[in-house]
């Protein structure tokens, strides 16, 4: 009887969870998907979440400000709401649209107003081309030390709902990044180091890659390891859209060594 | 999480090394058996049509490999049914390492029909093994020889005697288990997307517990990640086991009798 309960995984979760004290999830969302699961994802559930994951710190953005026409809106509405949920694990970066002509007054008001540590952009979604925005964002950026969080997809674009026709943020709209004279942290998100290869042979210092993607494909984290060593490397679940804690159990069953992966949850600082 | 596990989608990469590093990492992940299958040796891509030495050449390394691991590896004939498949297929069952048959993506003729597919399942139907074939719902156009679950639910209609194994849950998996729900003979492998929150307990209600499989799709993905999917969904340690392994070892039967 008991062997057909229905069992949560969260025992499973906190048996893979890290031990040591801190872990540093740079990909992570609430709110509601409007084309299909994981649905609607609330402040308390992923905070439970995190919890269980002992998660000290996630760069949380809003689903809905990738899809939103109104991009400012949502993201006023999410500050106040994580302002109002006040879970010290939250760290909320609001999804800036840089095709607004005047983002970085946006970016100032919620400097001024939310404490903001990051942005996250996703042009992408938000149907722009990086190159023509990078002197300004690097400004913006370099002025008040925010990090950037580059989103590459949030679901597998070859699987998403057929009417949203989002392709996967092109590589080469990040290459002139690399040369923009970024001071400030640079997250990439959900990208594969393989897919970079044509383009530069070494990560620049403040670029680092988050985890998520790195299940793509066998070998691919070790050996970018092997090449680049553990500290370009930081932790993204992509909580909601994937299974809490499925992320953290292919670093945890991958080839590399348990000090390394210690190393990759602790996140940019863990990696200084 | 002391299941048996048999991942029965997987890929042989070309290079000695990459294997050894992926049957370490199948040990250390704590797989029983990897059902694999060779679409290309040699290149970067795999070819979508390959000609027949290339066919033959992929399968002669996958059972050359699995001599080498009997006590892991099981391989699957991959055939191009726009080609002389037969003589391919026969080659190989004999072989004590074989599971059963593989398709890709060359799977319609120059018509566009997949009707070519037809005599290979009826001959999986008289070998009592499963065909393993890919099949995508995808945001946009499939590959002229993909594909997509609803066509290959008409040819497991033609085929009803035959055991088939949709991959990937179909790509989009909310589409792909829809597709095959009234397909009694298609069963479906979890294999090569994301861990996507939902996808199991979808594929479950959808499909039922009975016909959902294990498979990594290694290298392609990593055996870990995978297996998360089904560690990290919301069901039963009954059902976790099922997936796992049990309903392999019910749909393998023949195969498993010999080992």
């Amino acid at each position: 009887m008991a062997r057909n309960m229905k069992k949560s995984s969260e025992h499973i979760i906190k048996r893979i969870s890290p031990v040591h004290s801190v872990t540093i999830d740079y990909f992570a969302f609430c709110g509601t998907y409007p084309f299909g699961m994981p649905g609607h994802f609330s402040l308390a559930r992923l905070a439970k979440e995190l919890s269980i994951m002992n998660v000290s710190m996630a760069y949380v953005s809003d689903i809905g400000s990738f899809f939103k026409k109104n991009v400012v809106s949502a993201n006023k509405i999410f500050l106040e709401k994580c302002r109002k949920f006040n879970c010290k694990c939250i760290r909320p970066v609001p999804v800036i649209d840089l095709s607004m002509p005047d983002f970085e007054s946006e970016i100032c008001h919620y400097i001024e107003n939310y404490n903001l540590k990051a942005i996250r952009i996703a042009p992408n979604y938000h149907g722009y081309r990086l190159k023509a925005k990078c002197k300004r964002l690097a400004d913006i950026l370099n002025a008040y030390k925010i990090m950037l969080l580059i989103a590459k997809e949030i679901e597998d674009s070859r699987f998403q709902a057929s009417c949203l026709g989002v392709k996967p943020l092109l590589i080469n709209d990040l290459v002139p990044l690399f040369e923009a004279g970024f001071n400030s942290k640079v997250i990439l998100n959900n990208f594969q180091f393989v897919e970079f290869k044509d383009y530069i042979s070494d990560i620049p210092d403040n670029f680092y890659f988050d985890s998520t993607a790195f299940e793509k494909g066998f070998g691919e984290l070790e050996t970018f390891v092997e090449k680049h060593g553990v500290n370009r490397l930081v932790y993204g679940s992509h909580i909601p859209f994937l299974y809490a804690g499925a992320i953290m159990h292919n670093l945890h069953m991958s080839l590399l060594r348990v000090s390394k992966v210690s190393k990759i949850f602790k996140g940019i600082a863990g990696n200084a | 999480m002391n299941t048996t596990i048999i991942d029965i989608h997987s890929h042989l990469p070309a290079h000695p090394e990459q294997i050894s590093r992926m049957l370490f990492s199948a040990r250390k992940n704590m797989l029983k058996y990897v059902f694999v299958s060779t679409l290309s040796l040699g290149t970067e891509h795999c070819v979508e049509f390959p000609a027949k030495g290339e066919v033959a050449a992929a399968n002669k390394h996958t059972f050359k490999y699995c001599e080498k691991y009997p006590d892991i590896l099981k391989g699957y004939v991959y055939l191009n049914p726009c080609l002389n498949w037969k003589d391919e297929l026969m080659k190989w069952v004999k072989h004590p390492a074989f599971t059963g048959i593989k398709l890709w993506i060359s799977l319609k003729d120059d018509t566009g029909s997949p009707d070519i597919c037809i005599p290979v399942l009826q001959a999986a139907s008289e070998l009592q093994v499963p065909v393993l074939i890919h099949s995508f719902y995808r945001s946009s156009e499939n590959k002229r020889g993909e594909l997509d679950p609803s066509e290959l639910v008409s040819l497991a209609r033609s085929s009803p005697g035959t055991d088939i194994i949709m991959a990937h849950l179909g790509g989009n998996w909310e589409k792909g288990c829809q597709a095959v729900k009234s397909a009694k003979n298609i069963s479906v492998d979890i294999s090569g997307f994301p861990a996507y929150r939902g996808s199991v307990e979808y594929a479950i209600k959808i499909c039922g517990s009975s016909r959902v499989l294990f498979g990594a799709d290694v290298p392609c993905r990593t055996f870990q990640s995978q297996i998360a999917k089904v560690y990290m969904s919301e069901t039963t340690e009954n059902i976790r086991a099922h997936i796992m392994s049990l309903n392999a070892l019910r749909l393998y039967k023949t195969v498993f009798e010999r080992i």
